[in-house]
């Protein structure tokens, strides 16, 4: 009596994986084992689902934010060409069907890719922002493209701000995604991402509101040991989302004719 | 490749071309479409960033692939919010819905099954048999010996098999 078939040889068969010779014995045992055709018989169609299962993922078209994200990180070897790349996703997890799951939970232990994610939200006034950072966001947003970093001096500080996407709102509004890099070295730099809306403002007051900013924190640091304040934060995100429905994001043709018209 | 270091435009169109079989790596892989497209743009940037580490003439796609993989790897190490191994109820009624709707509902029970698989046996499921490697390239990707792979394949399959006929399952190391 052989060894029964096992389940190694038998999935490498339905894979197509053996050597002819092999191929030929495996199929001579199974003309006699209807047990091992059983089994044969999971590994064939599992194969035969798993092969056409994401198939809508591939033929979807590829997302303009990822090809921006890519050309930009292409397009320039600067480090703020890299803040810009690293991520367009705070509208696309705001956006997203399961964006509640792909926010740190409540109780502050998830976690963001490649960077912790802190929640400052900045609502429904700009409080925490201080008046010359907010001056500056304004002048960013209002005047550079998307991608193009501007760079501060503020108080013995660098400061850069880049803003990275435009989008326009179900209400029409327009909106823009910016990252912002802070600090004295490339080390000791806070960077934070955020989402700011153009107002009508007044020839004293900014044009741009921050409706929301994001601190990401190094890659280095282990689970932060920040907890978030009780509810707050998801209360806050469910305000935002519900207040800007949905969002188109706007190709950089567009982008770049708003920009010149003064976003008007 | 021109010169070392130097930005390839050749290199950039042809990731650019893989984007579209990156994107549904990531999508087995991680069962999340958000998550799925956040390990595609960072990884993709690494693999731009690093492009000096591809070696011309060998497949670029088993490249990016561990590059997404390990990305993913890093972010579950991050995330690890449920210790490993710790038993999950699997909420769906699938063969219901199987019969129901059949095939686009069978392969929609196909992708919720694969969530509830160990990472390990989705890992080799998803280059194995949702992007068609050889054996001896995904074990490669994963740094493992074929018959390592070989082993995660068939207990992945039969567990998937499992669980889209509904066998009522607990998964073991599940995310």
């Amino acid at each position: 009596m052989m060894k029964p078939l096992s389940d190694e040889i038998l999935v490498a068969y339905a894979d197509d994986e053996l050597p002819p010779t092999e191929r030929a014995a495996v199929e001579r045992r199974l003309a006699h084992d209807a047990e091992a055709r059983d089994r044969l018989a999971a590994f064939t169609s599992t194969g035969q689902w798993l092969a056409r299962a994401y198939d809508d993922t591939l033929r979807e078209p590829v997302p303009e934010a990822l090809l921006a994200a890519i050309r930009a990180q292409r397009d320039t070897t600067s480090p703020a060409g890299s803040a810009a790349a690293k991520d367009l996703s705070l509208w696309r997890r705001l956006r997203a069907p399961d964006w509640r799951s792909a926010w740190p939970a409540m109780g502050g232990v998830g976690l963001g890719l490649a960077t912790g994610i802190a929640l400052m939200l900045v609502w429904p006034h700009a409080g925490p922002l201080a008046p010359d950072v907010t001056l500056l966001v304004d002048q960013a947003l209002e005047t550079a493209a998307g991608g193009e970093p501007l760079q501060f001096e503020l108080a013995g500080e660098r400061l850069e701000i880049t803003p990275i996407g435009t989008v326009r709102t179900a209400g029409g509004e327009i909106c823009r995604e910016f990252t912002q890099v802070r600090g004295a070295t490339a080390q000791e730099s806070v960077v934070t991402h955020g989402i700011a809306c153009r107002t009508a403002g007044g020839p004293d007051a900014p044009a741009w509101r921050t409706l929301a900013k994001v601190e990401l924190l190094p890659p280095s640091a282990e689970t932060p040991g920040f907890g978030l304040a009780s509810g707050a934060p998801q209360v806050l995100l469910d305000a935002l989302v519900e207040t800007l429905g949905a969002v188109e994001q706007l190709p950089p043709d567009a982008e770049r004719q708003l920009l010149e018209a003064g976003w008007e | 490749m021109t010169e070392p270091g130097a930005s390839s435009p050749d290199f950039e169109d042809q990731l650019i071309s893989l984007l579209p079989r990156l994107r549904r790596f990531a999508r087995s892989l991680t069962g999340s479409a958000v998550d799925a497209d956040d390990i595609v743009q960072s990884g993709c940037i690494k693999a731009l960033r690093g492009q000096a580490g591809f070696s011309p003439g060998t497949r670029l796609d088993s490249w990016l692939f561990r590059i997404l993989q390990n990305t993913w790897r890093d972010e579950l190490r991050r995330r690890s919010a449920r210790p490993e191994g710790a038993a999950v109820e699997l909420d769906l009624d699938l063969p219901d819905e199987v019969d129901r709707l059949g095939d686009r509902a069978t392969l929609a029970a196909v992708r919720s099954a694969m969530r509830y698989l160990p990472e390990e046996q989705r890992e080799a499921l998803t280059l194995v048999s949702v992007e068609g490697l050889p054996y001896a390239e995904a074990a490669a990707i994963l740094d493992v010996p074929i018959g390592t792979l070989m082993s995660r394949v068939s207990r992945g399959r039969q567990r998937l098999r499992r669980l889209v006929d509904g066998e009522p399952a607990l998964s073991e190391g599940t995310r």
